[in-house]
C-alpha cells in the first residue's frame, strides 16, 4: 500500500513538472480566451478590461475619455473563431469578432466591412477597478 | 446719556476689534440725508420695536474702532437713549476680508427704548452723513401649509404589507416602503407613477453621504434627541468638550454645540432643543415656551429628508443619511423660526454668516420673503408693486453672497458653498425670493404622479423640481371613512405636539414621524442630493466649483414637460425633475456617447441629461476636425442628431438658461448652465455605450 502511495505521488510530481517546464498542453481557443484581458491599443482615449468566464458570461470594464470605469455584463459564444455576444440589457454587441490569440495577445477583429482591430494582452483586472466599478444600467 | 455712550464705546470696541485694516476715513457722499433716501429692506409689517439696523460708512467704522464712539454716537443719534450698539453680523477674524467685500462689517444693530417709535429714531439717524442705510427689522416666512399630518401606518412586516413592495427598500428603516419620494414603484396610491421619485436607490450604490458634508438647516430647531436624527446632528466638538458658559471655539457663540437660535439668540444644544433647561436658563429666554423650539417640527421634518440615519432599523430612510456606518451627512441648526416668532433681517443675515463661518457647505432654506417681488432689481434695489413699497434686501443679500463666496468654501470638494430655497406655495407664476435670485436654487414641487403639486409656484426664478407631495382627497365611502390620504405627501421625522390638524403618531418622545407637503419639503430633496454629490466628489477625489456643481445638478433631471403639456406648468417647473443617479454619474465625469462613423445618427441623451431643444451647442475646431462633422449637430426631441465622418473623439458643450422672465427685460434673471458631452465616433457603435 505504501509503495502504491509513493508511486501515485511520484506520478503527480511528474505531471506538475510537465505543466511548468515540459510541453504545453494543447488548449482550445475557448480555453485560451477564458481569462482576463487589458487593451493595449488605446484608441480614442479608451481603457478596456474584459474577462471571459468559461460559463459563457463576460464582464467588460471600460473607461472612455474620462470619468470612472463602467461595468457591462453579458454572455458570449464562440463558434470556431467567431465571437458573438449580448449585453445583459438585451442589446447585442455592435459586431461579431474574429478571435486570434498568439503569445498571450488577443486580437478581436470586427467581422464586418470595417475590420476594426482591438488588441488585448493577458492581464489581471486591478482589484480597485473591480471594487469601485458599478453596473452601468440603473435598477429601474 | 454720557455714561451709556461710554459703556457702549467699550462694547463696540470689543465687538469690532477684528476690523484692523479699514481704510482711512473718506466722507461718504450722500445727496439726500433723508429717511426715504436711506431706508432699505422690506417695509411689510410693523417694524420691530426697540431696534433698527444701520449701515455706517467705512470711515465711521474706523473712527469707532479708534475709540471715538461717543463722538459718533452724539452725531448720529442725538437725544436718543441708546441701549445697545453692536455689530449686526458676528464674523470670524479670518473671514473679515470677505465680510468687508460685501459691506457686512458696516452694519450695526441699534437698540433703544421700545417706547420710542422706530420711525423717529430712523429719521434722526438718516440726517447724519455718516449713515449710509437704515433698515427696519422684518420677518421671513416658512414655506409650507402649516400642517403636519398623522402617520397612521404600522411598521412594515410580512403580516402587514407596505403600500409599496419590499423591492423599493434599500435600508432596513422601518417605514422606508412608505417613502415614494425616494423610491416610487407606482403603487403608493391610485394614479402614482413608477419612477416619480428622485432616483436615489441607484445613487446609494455609490455613496450614502459623508460626515464632512455639513448642511445648515435654516428653519425651526432640529429635534436633536429624535431617534433617527440623534446621530446625524452637527456637533461642535470644541463646545461639546469645552466649558459650559465659555465660547470655547472663539466663534462668538457660547455653547453652540449643535447650532444657534438666531430668533432669541441662544445656543442650540441637546438641553435647549429637548426641553431639559433648568429654571435659570429658561428665564433667560424671554417669553419663549420650551416646546416651541422645535416648533411645528418643520425643521425636524426637513432635516429628516436630508439626513435621518439610514439602516438603523428605525423610522425613515433619508437621502444622505449614510449606509448605517456612521457615514451620513451632518445637520446644523440655524434656527430662524421659533413658534410664531420669525427671524429679522439682521438675525437671518447672522445665520448665514454663522453657517459659513462654522463649516456648512449647503444652506437648506425652506423659507422666503414677500411673494409680490417679481424682479431681481426689485429685490436688490427696491421699488413699488401695486402701491406696496418694496425696499431693498441689502443685508440679507450681502450675507447670502458672503455664504456663497469661494473664499468661505467649507468642503474640500466644492469651491464656494450652495444655497437652496423653496419656490413657494402661493400658486404664483414665479418663485419667491431669495430663491428666485440667479445665483441660488429655487425648488418647485411635484406629486407622486410627476404632476406639479397644486400649491407650487412655477415659472421665472424656479430652477428644478423635486417631490413635495400633495394630500389626496378620497371619495366618500361612509361617515367614518377617511376623507384624505396623506401617504401621497412626504413622510419624515417629526416632533411631539406638531401643528394642526394632528400632532403626528403618538409614540414615545423623539420617535415621531409625520407627513407634510410643500415646496418646503421639495427643497430638502435637492439639498440632500447636492450633499450626496459633494460626498461622491470627495470619494472620487474631485473638486468642483459651485457653478459646475449647479450645472451638473440642473442638467441631471428627468423630463416633466411630457406630463404638463397644455398647462401653465409646461416648461415652467425648472429644468426638470431631480435625479440623484444622473447627478452622481455627471460628477464622475463627462459622459461619452458612441456614434457610428459615416452615418447620420440619433443619440438618446436622456440617460445623461435633460436634452431639450433650447440648448446652444458649441464645439471647438479640434473636436470638429477629429470627428469630421458634416454639419452642426442639433438636439431634437431629446436626441442628439449628428453625423461624424471620421473615426475620432471630441466634446460638445450644451448651454442654456433657466428661470428667466421672458415677458420683460428687467424681470427675474436667468441662471445659466451648461453640460459637456464626449462624442466617440467608431466604425460601429452600440446604443448602451458598450465597447464591444
Amino acid at each position: 500500500m505504501k509503495r502504491l502511495i509513493y508511486l501515485i505521488s511520484a506520478l503527480m510530481l511528474l505531471a506538475s513538472c510537465g505543466e511548468k517546464g515540459g510541453t504545453q498542453p494543447q488548449l482550445t481557443l475557448k480555453q485560451k480566451l477564458c481569462t482576463e484581458w487589458h487593451s493595449t491599443t488605446v484608441s480614442l482615449d479608451a481603457d478596456i478590461y474584459i474577462s471571459f468566464a468559461d460559463n459563457g458570461t463576460f464582464e467588460l470594464y471600460q473607461k472612455i475619455v474620462e470619468g470612472a470605469y463602467r461595468l457591462y455584463r453579458g454572455t458570449w459564444n464562440l463558434e470556431e473563431d467567431l465571437l458573438t455576444g449580448k449585453y445583459n440589457d438585451g442589446e447585442d454587441w455592435a459586431a461579431a469578432y474574429k478571435v486570434t490569440i498568439v503569445n498571450n495577445v488577443l486580437t478581436l477583429t470586427s467581422y464586418n466591412d470595417t475590420a476594426e482591430e482591438s488588441v488585448f494582452e493577458k492581464a489581471k483586472i486591478p482589484s480597485e477597478i473591480k471594487e469601485t466599478c458599478e453596473i452601468e444600467v440603473r435598477s429601474r | 446719556m454720557k455714561t451709556s455712550h461710554t459703556i457702549l464705546t467699550a462694547l463696540v470696541l470689543v465687538s469690532i476689534s477684528c476690523t484692523k485694516e479699514i481704510s482711512e476715513y473718506t466722507p461718504q457722499v450722500q445727496e439726500q440725508h433723508t429717511l426715504s433716501a436711506k431706508l432699505v429692506g422690506s417695509c411689510e409689517g410693523e417694524p420691530i420695536p426697540g431696534t433698527l439696523l444701520v449701515r455706517l460708512d467705512a470711515g465711521t467704522v474706523k473712527t469707532i474702532e479708534d475709540g471715538r464712539f461717543t463722538e459718533i454716537s452724539k452725531e448720529v443719534l442725538p437725544d436718543i437713549a441708546v441701549t445697545s450698539f453692536t455689530p449686526a453680523i458676528p464674523v470670524k477674524p479670518k473671514n473679515m476680508e470677505v465680510a468687508r467685500k460685501y459691506g457686512l462689517d458696516q452694519w450695526f444693530v441699534v437698540g433703544f427704548d421700545p417706547q420710542t417709535r422706530p420711525e423717529t429714531v430712523a429719521a434722526t439717524m438718516a440726517a447724519s452723513r455718516r449713515v449710509r442705510s437704515i433698515q427696519y427689522n422684518r420677518s421671513v416666512q416658512p414655506v409650507w401649509d402649516g400642517k403636519a399630518y398623522p402617520f397612521k401606518e404600522v411598521p412594515v412586516t410580512k403580516s402587514s404589507p407596505a403600500p409599496q413592495s419590499e423591492s423599493t427598500i434599500t435600508f432596513n428603516d422601518t417605514f422606508a416602503a412608505h417613502q415614494w419620494n425616494l423610491v416610487n414603484d407606482g403603487t403608493i396610491a391610485k394614479g402614482s407613477v413608477a419612477g416619480a421619485d428622485i432616483g436615489v436607490k441607484d445613487a446609494w450604490r455609490l455613496t450614502g453621504g459623508d460626515p464632512s458634508v455639513v448642511v445648515a438647516v435654516f428653519d425651526c430647531a432640529i429635534l436633536t434627541r429624535h431617534e433617527d436624527l440623534v446621530n446625524a446632528v452637527w456637533s461642535n466638538e470644541a463646545e461639546i468638550n469645552g466649558e459650559a458658559g465659555v465660547d470655547d471655539d472663539g466663534n462668538g457663540f457660547i455653547d453652540d454645540k449643535n447650532g444657534f437660535n438666531f430668533v432669541n439668540c441662544f445656543a442650540i444644544n441637546a438641553d435647549y432643543v429637548n426641553g431639559a433647561l433648568n429654571g435659570e436658563q429658561v428665564a433667560t429666554i424671554k417669553g419663549s415656551a420650551l416646546n416651541s423650539f422645535a416648533g411645528s417640527g418643520h425643521g425636524t421634518h426637513v432635516a429628516g429628508i436630508i439626513g435621518a440615519t439610514n439602516n438603523n432599523g428605525k423610522g425613515v430612510s433619508s437621502i444622505a443619511g449614510g449606509t448605517g456606518n456612521g457615514d451620513g451627512v451632518r445637520l446644523m441648526t440655524c434656527q430662524i423660526f421659533q413658534g410664531s416668532s420669525y427671524c429679522t433681517d439682521a438675525q437671518n443675515a447672522a445665520a448665514f454668516i454663522y453657517a459659513a463661518d462654522n463649516g456648512a457647505c449647503i444652506a437648506q432654506c425652506s423659507y422666503g420673503n414677500s411673494n409680490i417681488i417679481t424682479s431681481d432689481d426689485l429685490y436688490i434695489n427696491g421699488g413699488e408693486v401695486n402701491g406696496v413699497n418694496i425696499k431693498p434686501s441689502t443685508l440679507e443679500n450681502a450675507a447670502l453672497k458672503y455664504f456663497l463666496d469661494p473664499a468661505n468654501s467649507n468642503h474640500e470638494s466644492l469651491v464656494g458653498n450652495m444655497a437652496i430655497f423653496a419656490a413657494g406655495n402661493h400658486q404664483n407664476p414665479y418663485s419667491i425670493y431669495p430663491g428666485a435670485l440667479p445665483y441660488v436654487i429655487s425648488v418647485t414641487a411635484f406629486r407622486c404622479d410627476f404632476m406639479p403639486a397644486q400649491y407650487t409656484n412655477y415659472g421665472p426664478g424656479c430652477k428644478i423640481a423635486a417631490p413635495g407631495g400633495e394630500v389626496t382627497e378620497l371619495a366618500a365611502a361612509g361617515a367614518n371613512a377617511d376623507k384624505y390620504d396623506y401617504s401621497t405627501t412626504i413622510l419624515s421625522t417629526g416632533v411631539s405636539g406638531s401643528a394642526t390638524p394632528s400632532p403626528g403618531i403618538e409614540t414615545e418622545k423623539g420617535k415621531h414621524y409625520v407627513y407634510m407637503q410643500g415646496t418646503s419639503m421639495a427643497c430638502p430633496h435637492v439639498s440632500g442630493v447636492v450633499a450626496l454629490g459633494i460626498s461622491y466628489a470627495k470619494k472620487l477625489g474631485k473638486k468642483l466649483t459651485r457653478e459646475e456643481m449647479t450645472s451638473l445638478l440642473l442638467t441631471s433631471v428627468n423630463d416633466l414637460d411630457q406630463y404638463t403639456a397644455g398647462t401653465c406648468y409646461h416648461n415652467n417647473m425648472g429644468t426638470g425633475a431631480l435625479d440623484a443617479w444622473k447627478f452622481l454619474m455627471a460628477i464622475e465625469g463627462t459622459p461619452s456617447v458612441m456614434a457610428e462613423a459615416g452615418k447620420a445618427v440619433k443619440i438618446n441623451l436622456s440617460k445623461y441629461c435633460n436634452a431639450h431643444d433650447e440648448y446652444t451647442i458649441d464645439i471647438d475646431e479640434e473636436s470638429r476636425t477629429s470627428l469630421g462633422l458634416a454639419s452642426d449637430p442639433v438636439i431634437k426631441d431629446g436626441y442628439l442628431e449628428i453625423q461624424c465622418n471620421n473615426i475620432g473623439a471630441g466634446k460638445i458643450t450644451l448651454s442654456a438658461a433657466v428661470g428667466k422672465d421672458t415677458t420683460t427685460e428687467d424681470g427675474i434673471g436667468e441662471m445659466k448652465y451648461s453640460r459637456e458631452i464626449s462624442i466617440v465616433s467608431r466604425p460601429f457603435a452600440t446604443d448602451n455605450g458598450g465597447w464591444l
